[in-house]
């Protein structure tokens, strides 16, 4: 490649000559994040029968369509993941401006508090923006890879370009949750290619003098709303709990009524339907999992999420060459942030965003993402380095 | 190759190297996410676990609040004034008054009919003419249905109109500010993108519920209603509710005529309706709940949400007193709400049981207060200007005055029992139900809503006379026996001021009474004797006698709305002495100036008098606490020359209190009644110029002060009447004094002998 001139097609798909080397690893790190999807998956079954016995059936369905998907992705080599990337971004990127299109009818793309942000395909709802989140992981990798450790700004602009247009056309749909989880997704995948700490720290800095001008200038009204609930919440001010701060001061509460043990099935139940705590089973379902099973559960979902992502650093740390280890680091950074962020905001620490807990909330369309890119782990994770590979992002 | 650093050869083994720092990095930026949720995670759980159940757990209680009855309001001897009484209310459905009850009856029945998929294969057009046809039947039920309305709750079928019209004005107005209000809110929240359509389809509350259109029906009305609710489903409604009954509200009496002066006296008694009786005193409720009531009281806690105070108010719907005994004593009459609790969870209910409110018992006898109440009646003319009040000149003319003849006048009269402080009646007129049926012109001249005895406040004039005396014995500047001489005018200087009523040098009377002592003076309302005690005591010591008699005080603890009365103020004296006025200090005396009481004030201070110097305040409620006395130190001789004043003044024909003068001169005494002992004062105090139309009139008080007891016996009960711009107090509020204790006798408080004089029964 000679520097600076410009990308040519064959760059695109650098990397992907064929290597050597049939043996599998199955001594792998990677085992750590199916142990703790697999322990999460079965607590959101659990949560969500407590309220919804009859969605608790289809969860499971959708869950072993998911382990279905996440095994069939550790066929695919590193090296037929870097040549169809570009493919599954088309699809993503045609999907999402699809759900956008105005005259799209209703029975196709259903709006959704307000979101078009699902294709209806019949038995179960499809969301185009998971599908990006995948191809934006690959993607990246791929491109981190070829180019090699991001050294300057312009070098960046690319990753950060990809981010925004994906970031962009989620936006619009408009799903603010979701598209605001790709910012951690890159942070963490840029440091791990080594970006120098100068530009990480002044990308932290242009955010934190961003936020306030978002909040005035950029945010909707009841974005504002929300943002200013959680404010008063931490506080300990209950101005708004009757109507914007409800759904943050009702999960809460939950949680804290758990106590260390949770409370039996009868009075849990009770407890959550009573308190008519919105969106039980999907955005608020760690709530129903303290209720229920107390600090120790949701310590429980703690370290399985963090089962998870460790097992996504581990899988990085042993993987055979630069784009595994990128994606490792994405699929941990991705998940790790949408479960803290979902948990975030039902203990009162972080505004109400629609973002799931990855696994636990009801979803087919986030439950097989989700264990796609477990999938995509394991994937990585069983195939050792061959000692040919080229980028190891070590400098 | 790649440009950066050397490809080095990774075997997969565990090296160090850049990127495993880095993934280091990660990893510790992990953890402390974690942590910071952990410690969340127990801060709530454990930390603030009891707080978060408390809050989470009060939702699993259902609550069902039971209402408790307002407590009775008693008169003086047990009647009830004022009492909770269950009573029916008969709704109308919103969609009935709005006349769509028709049409869906009509489309319901035609799909009944047709069978929902014939219905449904019609055109809307089709169906439409269908309905059309078919409300015609409906039409005419609810016709006949608002016929029977109206029938019986005994108003025209065009008064029905005009409710049903008022109602759906109502709600239009309602549902057009909730609507804005939503709009506002919709579009500050959500800007372009507010769902305006939605809002637009809303329908209030008003729109879904049923209203009332005759309030308070009888049982049988109810059941007939009733019936017809289940006839006709979706139009009529019958609730049940409460209301605050008032038996004495409107009081058909016969006045007994025939003891009145002359000119008025028949022997046929006058048949009054009187409406109100009382209504200052009881006052009323209101259903409205105000944002003090909530702060005194919240029946809810608003911090934390939960109930408080069971017997405290609710926001939207509550009783409250507002006015009189109603709402001083309201936290005696509000009882306790019961709950009934239910746990959601098990199913499981608690009941705590209400608490009906405290009764309260009143001083005040309702059929005296009915009877004197019943005097301020047009057709009784005892309180209207009559000629013989104003009398006829040497040569048989009648004299003139600034009101004419007929005109009705307002007053107050108040009924006090010596011994114990408590009052028998306290009458205003008007009464506050006569207000509600004046035009807004004549509430702003009459003000019905005052209640006179306690918050009218006139000028004294000479009822003030036995006070000045007592102070000035008291004070050792004058003594009972001690003559003072009246020479028409008190300063030498000044023939023409400062004189005595009986003199007017410009008309050509120069009549003295000359040398006076203190009871004759009285009698005779003297008003140089009473210019020399004042000029004697300084009106220092005369106000600060006057105090000491209440004046300048609210002097009774059980009315809210009150008035002081006013003194001279320090800045009034000042200016006296400044300017050397020794005018004004020496009029007090006969009660003019900056001074003014009300007619309760004066009933107290005679009975002061009465007692032999002792202060008790008034009561109007008994509680059973006993009485406060405040013995004011005045010498015996004192007391016994302002009595024999006062007695004289009625009894002897010199008295300014003795008698009216009839056409062709003959006398009629005023207090001739048997078997009874009267004391008295009559007052002529100078009032405020009345406007009447667009000019003003100068006019005066008349006031009437007295005692009464049985024949042979001590006073025991003192009664103050006054009469608005009445003119001469003895000829104008006398007889209405002598028609209260006749009142007062025939209630039996005066002996049986009196009691059978007066045409009482027993």
């Amino acid at each position: 490649m000679s520097p600076g001139v410009g990308y040519t097609p064959a760059e695109l798909f650098a990397g992907t000559e064929r290597r050597g080397g049939f043996r599998l690893r199955w001594a792998t790190p990677a085992w750590l994040a199916v142990i703790g999807a697999l322990l999460l998956s079965l607590v959101g079954i659990a949560s969500i029968s407590l309220t919804r016995p009859e969605l608790a059936a289809r969860q499971g369905a959708f869950l072993a369509v998911g382990i279905a998907a996440a095994s069939i992705t550790t066929f695919f080599s590193p090296r037929s993941l870097r040549i169809s990337c570009w493919v599954v971004l088309a699809i993503s990127l045609a999907l999402l401006v699809f759900v956008l299109l105005p005259f799209v009818p209703r029975s196709i793309v259903t709006p959704r508090n307000g979101a078009r942000a699902w294709i209806n395909l019949g038995a179960a709802d499809f969301q185009p923006s998971e599908l990006a989140k995948i191809a934006f992981i690959l993607c990246t990798s791929q491109w981190l890879a070829m180019r090699g450790s991001p050294r300057t700004l312009r070098a960046l602009v690319a990753p950060v370009g990809l981010c925004v247009a994906l970031v962009g056309l989620i936006v619009l749909e408009p799903d603010l949750g979701s598209a605001l989880l790709f910012l951690p997704t890159l942070v963490a995948m840029l440091v791990a290619a080594g970006t120098r700490k100068r530009f990480v720290i002044a990308a932290l800095l242009a955010a934190a003098i961003a936020a306030p001008v978002a909040y005035f200038a950029v945010l909707k009204p009841y974005q504002r709303a929300r943002i200013d609930a959680i404010v008063a919440q931490i506080k300990g001010d209950t101005r708004y709990e009757r109507d914007i701060g409800f759904q943050g001061w009702r999960a809460m509460r939950l949680v804290g009524a758990g106590g260390l043990f949770g409370n039996d099935e009868e009075h849990a139940r009770a407890l959550v339907r009573f308190n008519a705590l919105p969106e039980e089973h999907n955005d608020m379902v760690f709530a129903v999992v303290a209720c229920r099973f107390g600090v120790v559960g949701g310590m429980l979902v703690l370290l399985a999420s963090a089962s998870v992502a460790i097992g996504a650093l581990l899988t990085a740390w042993y993987a055979r060459d630069g784009f595994s280890k990128l994606v490792a680091v994405g699929v941990g950074a991705l998940l790790f942030a949408q479960m803290t962020v979902n948990i975030g905001m039902t203990i009162g620490l972080l505004p109400i965003t629609g973002v799931t807990l990855p696994f636990v909330s009801y979803g087919g369309s986030s439950l097989v993402a989700c264990w796609t890119l477990v999938g995509l782990l394991v994937g990585i994770g069983i195939r050792p380095p061959t000692g040919a590979e080229k980028c190891s992002f070590d400098g | 190759m790649t440009r950066m650093g050397e490809a080095r050869q990774d075997t997969g083994a565990r090296g160090g190297g850049r990127f495993d720092r880095r993934i280091v990095v990660l990893a510790l930026v992990g953890i402390v996410c974690l942590s910071v949720i952990v410690l969340q995670l127990l801060r709530l759980g454990v930390v603030e676990h009891a707080r978060h159940v408390a809050n989470v757990e009060k939702h699993l209680v259902q609550r069902r609040l039971l209402p408790a009855s307002r407590g009775r309001i008693l008169d003086r001897r047990g009647e009830v004034l004022a009492a909770d009484r269950a009573s029916w209310d008969v709704l109308l459905e919103y969609d009935a008054i709005v006349g769509r009850w028709a049409t869906s009856q009509a489309s319901r029945e035609l799909q009944r009919e047709l069978g929902r998929p014939a219905w449904l294969e019609l055109s809307s057009s089709e169906r439409a003419a269908l309905v059309l046809e078919r409300e015609e039947k409906f039409d005419a039920q609810m016709e006949q249905l608002l016929d029977r309305l109206a029938e019986a709750g005994g108003i025209t079928r065009g008064e029905l109109d005009r409710r049903l019209d008022e109602i759906l004005r109502r709600t239009a107005r309602e549902s057009k500010s909730r609507k804005e209000a939503m709009i506002a809110r919709e579009l500050a929240l959500y800007g372009e993108d507010a769902r305006l359509s939605e809002i637009d389809r809303e329908r209030v509350s008003a729109q879904l519920d049923a209203h009332v259109v005759l309030p308070d029906v009888a049982d049988e009305v109810a059941f007939y209603f009733q019936r017809l609710a289940e006839e006709l489903p979706g139009t009529v409604v019958v609730e049940p509710s409460t209301k605050r009954w008032r038996p004495w509200a409107q009081i058909s009496y016969e006045v007994d005529r025939s003891d009145f002066p002359q000119p008025i006296r028949s022997s046929k008694p006058a048949k009054v309706v009187v409406d109100g009786v009382g209504d200052h005193l009881l006052g009323s409720t209101r259903t409205q709940v105000f944002p003090e009531d909530l702060k005194r009281r919240p029946m809810v806690d608003p911090a934390t949400g939960a109930i408080a105070d069971l017997g405290g108010y609710r926001a939207d719907r509550d009783i409250v007193g507002a006015s009189g005994i109603e709402r001083t004593f309201e936290d005696v009459l509000r009882g306790v709400r019961g709950v009934v609790s239910r746990d959601l969870e098990d199913g499981l209910e608690s009941r705590v049981a209400p608490r009906d409110g405290g009764d309260v018992q009143l001083t005040v006898d309702i059929r005296l207060q009915s009877r004197l109440q019943a005097l301020f009646e047009p057709e009784t003319r005892l309180t209207q200007i009559q000629q013989y009040q104003r009398g006829f000149d040497p040569e048989g003319n009648p004299r003139g005055g600034p009101l004419p003849i007929g005109w009705n006048l307002d007053g107050a009269i108040v009924v006090l029992e010596i011994a114990t402080g408590e009052v028998l009646a306290a009458v205003s007129s008007p009464t506050m139900a006569e207000g509600l049926a004046m035009t807004d012109d004549e509430r702003a001249v009459e003000h019905p809503e005052i209640f006179r005895p306690t918050a009218a406040t006139y000028p004294p004039g000479s009822i003030l006379k036995p006070i000045v005396l007592c102070a000035a014995v008291a004070e050792g500047v004058a003594r009972p026996d001690e003559a003072i001489e009246c020479r028409g005018h008190f300063f030498e200087d000044q023939p023409d001021a400062v004189r005595c009523w009986i003199y007017r040098r410009a008309e050509g009377k120069t009549a003295t009474h000359g040398p006076l002592g203190a009871s004759e003076a009285l009698a005779r309302s003297c008003n140089i004797y009473f210019y020399e005690l004042a000029r004697r005591l300084g009106p220092e010591r005369l106000i600060g006698w006057f105090r000491r008699f209440g004046m300048d005080a609210a002097i009774t603890p059980d009315i809210a709305q009150q008035e002081e009365g006013s003194l001279p103020s320090g800045d009034d004296l000042a200016s006296f002495r400044e300017n050397r006025d020794r005018v004004s200090p020496v009029l007090l005396g006969i009660g003019q100036g900056p001074l003014t009481w009300t007619p309760l004030h004066a009933a107290q201070a005679f009975a002061t008098i009465a007692r032999g110097g002792v202060w008790m305040a008034p009561r109007f409620v008994r509680d059973g606490k006993p009485p406060e006395r405040v013995d004011l130190g005045i010498p015996q001789g004192a007391i016994d020359a302002a009595l024999a004043g006062l007695r004289a003044s009625v009894n002897a024909s010199y008295g300014t209190g003795h008698h009216i003068t009839l056409e062709g001169g003959a006398r009629e005494e005023l207090f001739g009644i048997e078997a009874l002992d009267v004391w008295g004062k009559t007052g002529t105090a100078t009032a405020p110029k009345l406007r009447i139309g667009d000019s003003f009139v100068q006019t005066d008080h008349a006031w009437f002060v007295g005692l009464v007891g049985e024949a042979g016996g001590v006073p025991r009960y003192a009664i103050a009447v006054v009469l608005e711009h009445g003119g001469s107090g003895g000829k104008v509020a006398g007889p209405v004094a002598a028609a209260a204790m006749r009142a007062l006798a025939a209630e039996g408080y005066l002996g049986d002998q009196a009691r059978r004089a007066a045409g009482g029964s027993s």
